[in-house]
């Protein structure tokens, strides 16, 4: 086989540190398998059966995140759901299609989505300048997900445990809108300071 | 002009250890920190701030308030420059430069006041009386001379340099003023555990506790506000937000929270925002309870001269005194018709400012009040009334009427108190009505928006007692609605506070001009001389003397002008009744709105994953919707698009050419019956498509109109990847969920949007096979019988998925290829560097373009929604053995009509012309007429390849009619042209570079 | 206005767009006067002042259709379902 291809980041070039301060650290998610799954006709059972065994989740019914190791399943509309793996990439949508196969649709969105990482003290005052949505933590708790609109952007959110006492977020944008998605970011989480961390 | 008499030695807001320098028309002057740029300009002795909108009169400063009508000032210079500054909320900062506005050539002469003496001219309706005719002096002479005559400040025509942004909040309970009533509703709804935002206009909470001198609990009123706030801060789930004043409550959902609109003004005290700061912020807040305890505003009284400097509401005299440490005036009266008006007595003379009279309305006085006027040796005149106020720049004497009996007292100020009018706009925002009380005497909140509550004396309860104690229930209440109930309600004690008082509105004939609306200088005899006209309505009244209708609308003019034409009209003034109140409360700047979406940020923009790499290639991009599309290429040497365009033609047809195609839609189609479900969106059909081939669909609109067109590619026995115009791919993908989930929910189909998930690149021309051969040669035989016209595969390529598809859009041999988009910019480049020994072109929208039309494949232009399948020369691709959306009506009579306009082709008869889209076609000789137009044209192209302009058409009988010549009629674009009708297909007809 | 999704929780109106009428059924497009029953269902639909039950589509969303029972003098919501009836997904 050939040297492998090069791979771009939607991020690529785009992470710069703005403001003074850590009130905001952003952390680019490339790498992280997407694929949305959405159930067959007919097949719910079966299809929570099938990915209770292959990886101990529970689907959810709602829009809430349910994840066990590497993998989760994020709820974002009926019958559908946005499932990642850490490093995953394009081989978790084929390898997830395999194991559904005839109960569910798999379809491929690891380049499709850019996500980005949020976390910090200042992560909620930042992040209401872009959501519309209440992040309060009674409001939106650990393993929530909301799909809306952030600065005329689509967005997908969702929350993971917090990280050294301060909330962690993850946000999913059609990867063409990353450089808008970063400046609106940026322009809002300036004046706490918007750093950049190390990819995980 | 500055003297400092005019501030007190001690008391106050103010912190005299912070003296802060500004200027005033040009003029330096000196205020103190906590001062607002009117306390600091009456604390320095600056009476006269500004001129009036139609007269040009001298005014001074009325209010203490965002009422303000009078004292509106241009702030800042250069590009931060705003007008219409009401100095009464601009806060002082070290170096504040503000003007007066509306004068010319000085504050102090102004030869714009000749206006004054022109008043019969302009009266109510001048504008429809007066400049009636000839009507060509209007857009010339009269419109430009009302414009500079008739004007509030100056814009800016710079750019804002300061960023403004958009912030969204959510709560259990918003209350709306920091208040007595709002400080309490606070407390209980905080102490209760509710979330609560608290949002007050002023930088310092407390509303008229920081302006009077009252008590609770034993200490000022002040003092407490402090204690208040404190313990509010000290809540985790309390948000206080001063310099935010709530100005728009919005429909509201299900659950009862409601949306209201909010402005911060982060910025606005500061000389310039703090890095990384907006000058203002505008909120979108979110409240399951809402509590309006937005307070009063107090009405002034109409008497001749009640508009010149030093005629002030009684509460502003009482706030500039206790508040901010000024005096001003020296030697004051009162005329009130309440025994509010006499509270500033005692604030007046403890400040050490002489009371020359008290003159109430009211035949009967309570006797404690007069023995209050006897302490500090004030002239007593009861059931009398001020009839003039004199003295241009300054009132110096006013003239007291009691009885037939006139006496003049010399003053240089005058407080006023007409009562007060409830700040309720936020009831009405969302369609309530205010209700007429007849204990104050005004409008007050009638059926209140579904949760939200009124304390205070937004409700009409002027007292502090009753501000305590309604806003202490309306905050438990809410909080216990939103789950935090069980909390004690708070009480305070408070000291006597009456706010008992007779309406009374207009002192009648006067020796001068008496002024309702100061800001727009509407006058007691322009109501007069509408209801003479019939104008009674208070929507006509309104409209024919802009009473109300000023950036202030009408705060402390619009009961005042509805009362004088109830008593003119002998109705009671709820039956005049009043207008309503929009948002917003008070003006918000258009900056605020647009946030951080100006310039490059207007819109999001979407960037191919190719995008870096057209860069480095072109720097002529195009906006398709949201996304940026290279529009050609550019050379050294090359003039103009034109050459460069023919050169990516030229190119494409006799090698190869590559075009980034990402943008198209690309849906993602699975299930049991995803090609039943294909069959009945498109009017061909997709489910008899074999595996691994490609077919071009055309949907309809169920009214039978096209909807969208592209390809789809059957990738295995229940996938699908559908392609969409890059312009229409939302709205198909509406259009797909609308007919799954609502039309045939029974379907076992599911579909998502992979537009994102694919960087996709056409490659096409002659040389297009054996370019791709060149990457792809060891995982795909690329051969004319292995992957001919219309193929499709999924393949593995350098240990990525790879789609591959034989469709063309320029009629050439063409293949387009797909990546995951994080491969995209790789393979562009891998696709470039293998083209090099073909000399492969990047070629841009404008070529692809030139492309479809010299093959008569339609775009946008001919789907522009009032076209059928017919009309595109697509109709036989209706199937007539299954139905589809839009199939039935899709054959109306209408619509199957022989002479609707059908896509021809045009070339302009002298080769040379040039065409223009738009054209209408008419049979030559025929008038240009609508009964002669006969179509138009859609899209123009200059063809490299037949050396001419070129047109694509819709004309009736279109297809019947090759070889006729018509009229190509612009008449505003170039005139007309003659041309001749011919086949929409303009180069290789027998499509056989298709083939290869 | 807000709106409660049933799936996503109560948003602002401007996550969803507009359809109108949720009475549209599509006609039997079979029937002998099918073009007629077309014409009635895409064309003449009833505007009516107060409760309207109307199609939405929260597109910003969860990409949900929802039948949404609005009052169109005073905006009130009086209830939201998705257009989709439960259990063809389940």
């Amino acid at each position: 086989m050939a040297e492998s291809l090069a791979s771009r980041s939607a991020f690529s070039c785009l992470l710069v540190a703005v403001g003074n301060g850590r009130g905001v650290t952003a952390i680019d998610r490339d790498g992280l398998g997407l694929a949305t799954i959405a159930v067959r006709k007919g097949s719910r059972n079966a299809l929570s059966q099938r990915i209770r065994d292959e990886f101990r989740i529970e689907l959810p019914g709602g829009p809430t995140r349910a994840a066990a190791g590497e993998v989760a399943f994020a709820g974002i509309a009926p019958g559908s759901w946005l499932a990642m793996r850490d490093q995953g990439g394009n081989a978790f949508a084929a390898s997830l299609a395999q194991s559904t196969a005839g109960l569910a649709s798999v379809t491929d969105q690891s380049d499709g989505y850019a996500v980005l990482r949020l976390t910090g003290p200042m992560v909620r005052a930042a992040l209401a300048k872009l959501l519309p949505i209440d992040l309060h933590p009674r409001a939106f708790q650990v393993g929530a997900v909301a799909s809306t609109v952030a600065s005329h952007m689509g967005v997908t959110v969702w929350r993971l445990p917090d990280t050294g006492g301060a909330a962690v977020f993850e946000l999913a944008v059609f990867r063409s809108l990353a450089e808008s998605f970063w400046h609106a970011l940026a322009e809002g989480a300036a004046e706490f300071g918007l750093a950049v961390g190390r990819p995980c | 002009m500055s003297d400092s008499a005019h501030r007190l030695t001690e008391g106050g807001l103010i912190d005299r250890r912070k003296p802060l320098s500004f200027t005033f028309d040009g003029q330096p002057y000196s205020g103190f920190d906590g001062d607002t740029l009117a306390s600091a300009l009456l604390g320095a002795g600056v009476k006269v701030v500004g001129r009036s909108f139609k007269y040009h009169r001298p005014r001074g400063i009325l209010s203490a308030g965002c009422e303000e009508p009078n004292a509106l000032v241009e702030l800042r210079t250069g590009a931060r420059r705003e007008p219409n500054t009401r100095a009464t909320v601009a806060e002082l900062y070290e170096g504040l430069e503000a003007r007066s506005q509306n004068r010319w050539p000085s504050l102090a002469l102004d030869v714009g006041a000749i206006n004054s003496l022109l008043s019969p001219i302009f009266v109510a309706g001048f504008y429809y009386k007066t400049f009636m005719w000839p009507a060509a002096f209007w857009e010339k002479v009269y419109e430009p001379l009302i414009r500079r005559a008739a004007g509030l400040g100056m814009a800016t025509h710079e750019a804002d340099p300061d960023r403004y942004e958009k912030a969204h909040a959510f709560c259990d309970v918003l209350i709306i003023g920091g208040g007595p009533a709002g400080l309490a509703a606070a407390l209980s709804a905080g102490r209760a555990g509710a979330r609560v935002i608290l949002c007050d206009e002023d930088f310092v909470v407390g509303g008229r506790l920081n302006a009077e001198r009252l008590e609770i609990e034993g200490s000022s009123g002040a003092d407490w506000a402090r204690r208040a706030e404190a313990e509010l801060r000290s809540f985790g789930d309390v948000r206080i937000m001063p310099r935010t004043t709530v100005f728009g409550a919005y429909d509201s959902g299900i659950s009862g929270a409601r949306t209201f609109g909010a402005l911060e003004r982060v910025s606005d005290h500061l000389r310039v925002p703090a890095p990384h700061q907006p000058r203002q912020r505008l909120w979108k807040i979110v409240a399951s309870r809402a509590v309006l305890a937005a307070g009063a505003v107090e009405r002034p009284i109409v008497f001749g001269g009640n508009d010149r400097p030093g005629v002030m509401l009684a509460s502003a005299v009482r706030t500039y005194v206790n508040r901010f440490g000024v005096a001003p005036a020296r030697q004051a009266a009162v005329f009130t018709s309440g025994d509010d008006g006499w509270k500033t007595l005692s604030d007046l003379a403890a400040a050490g400012i002489g009371v020359a009279a008290v003159i109430d309305a009211r035949n009967d006085v309570p006797p404690a009040l007069l023995a209050a006027a006897q302490r500090v040796s004030a002239r007593v005149f009861t059931g009398a009334h001020v009839a003039d106020a004199r003295g241009s720049h300054g009132i110096h004497r006013i003239s007291i009427r009691a009885g037939n009996r006139i006496e003049h007292v010399d003053v240089d100020g005058l407080a006023v108190s007409g009562g007060w009018n409830p700040c309720a706009a936020l009831t009405t925002h969302v369609g309530g009505r205010p209700r007429w009380s007849e204990t104050i005497s005004a409008f007050v909140p009638g059926d209140l928006p579904a949760g939200m509550s009124v304390a205070g004396a937004a409700g009409g309860s002027l007292t502090l007692e009753a501000a305590l104690r309604e806003g202490a229930a309306a905050g438990a209440e809410a909080a216990a609605a939103t789950g935090f109930a069980g909390a004690e309600i708070p009480s305070w004690r408070t000291s006597e506070d009456s706010a008992a008082a007779r309406p009374f509105w207009h002192v009648g004939e006067c020796p001068s001009k008496a002024f309702v609306d100061f800001q727009h200088d509407v006058t007691d005899g322009d109501i007069a001389l509408a209801a003479r006209e019939g104008y009674r309505s208070v929507e006509l009244l309104k409209r024919y003397t802009t009473l109300g209708m000023a950036t202030d609308q009408g705060k402390t003019s619009s009961l005042n002008g509805h009362a004088i034409m109830a008593a003119l009209t002998e109705r009671s003034i709820p039956e005049v009744g009043t207008t309503t109140a929009r948002p917003p409360y008070t003006p918000v700047a258009i900056g605020a709105f647009a946030g951080h979406h100006r310039g490059k940020e207007f819109k999001p923009t979407r960037l191919t994953a190719g995008h870096a790499w057209a860069r480095q290639n072109t720097e002529v991009f195009v906006e398709a919707g949201q996304w940026l599309r290279a529009q050609w290429f550019p050379r050294p040497g090359e003039h103009d698009w034109l050459e460069s365009v023919s050169r990516e033609v030229k190119a494409v047809r006799s090698s190869a050419g590559v075009c980034d195609v990402s943008t198209l839609g690309k849906i993602d189609i699975q299930g049991a019956d995803a090609g039943a479900f294909l069959d009945r969106v498109y009017i061909n059909t997709f489910s008899t498509l074999p595996m691994g081939k490609v077919r071009y669909g055309l949907m309809l609109r169920e009214d039978g109109f096209v909807m969208d067109d592209g390809t789809t590619a059957r990738l295995g026995e229940t996938h699908y990847v559908m392609s969409t115009t890059t312009a229409n791919a939302a709205k198909v993908m509406q259009h797909l969920e609308h007919a799954r989930q609502v039309l045939w929910p029974e379907l076992d189909v599911q579909m998502v949007s992979v537009t994102e998930q694919w960087a996709q690149y056409a490659v096409a021309g002659p040389s297009s096979r054996r370019l791709l051969e060149g990457l792809l040669g060891d995982v795909i035989d690329l051969s004319n019988t292995a992957f001919p016209y219309l193929a499709c595969a999924q393949l593995a390529w350098r240990g990525v998925p790879v789609r591959l598809f034989r469709i063309s859009f320029s009629g050439e041999m063409a293949y387009e290829i797909a990546i995951p988009a994080r491969h995209g910019d790789a393979l562009i480049r891998a696709i470039m560097t293998a083209g090099q020994e073909f000399g492969a072109v990047p070629y841009g929208t404008e070529a692809l373009g030139v492309m479809r039309i010299e093959k008569g494949h339609v775009a946008g232009n001919e789907l522009n929604g009032t076209t059928t399948a017919g009309d595109l020369g697509l109709g036989r691709m209706l199937s007539k053995k299954k139905d589809c959306i839009g199939r039935v009506l899709s054959g109306r009579p209408g619509l199957i009509d022989p002479d609707r306009p059908t896509l021809v082709g045009v070339r302009p008869v002298d080769r040379k012309a040039r065409l223009h889209a738009g054209a209408h076609f008419l049979n030559l000789g025929a008038a240009a007429t609508l009964e002669n137009d006969q179509g138009y044209i859609t899209s123009v192209a200059y063809s490299p390849m037949l050396e001419g302009w070129i047109a694509l058409g819709l004309l009736a009988r279109g297809p019947s009619r090759h070889g006729e010549r018509l009229l190509a009629h612009s008449p505003v674009r170039g005139g007309d042209t003659e041309v001749e009708v011919v086949s929409p297909i303009f180069f290789d007809p027998e499509g056989t570079r298709l083939h290869g | 206005m807000r709106i409660q999704c049933p799936f996503c929780g109560e948003r602002d109106l401007s996550e969803f767009t507009y359809l109108g009428d949720a009475s549209f059924v599509r006609p039997d497009p079979d029937s002998a006067d099918a073009g007629e029953r077309f014409y009635d269902a895409v064309y003449l639909r009833d505007n009516p002042s107060g409760p309207f039950e109307e199609l939405w589509y929260h597109g910003s969303g969860c990409r949900g259709w929802l039948r949404v029972r609005r009052n169109t003098r005073t905006h009130e919501i009086l209830g939201v379902e998705l257009a989709r009836p439960a259990g063809f997904e389940a």
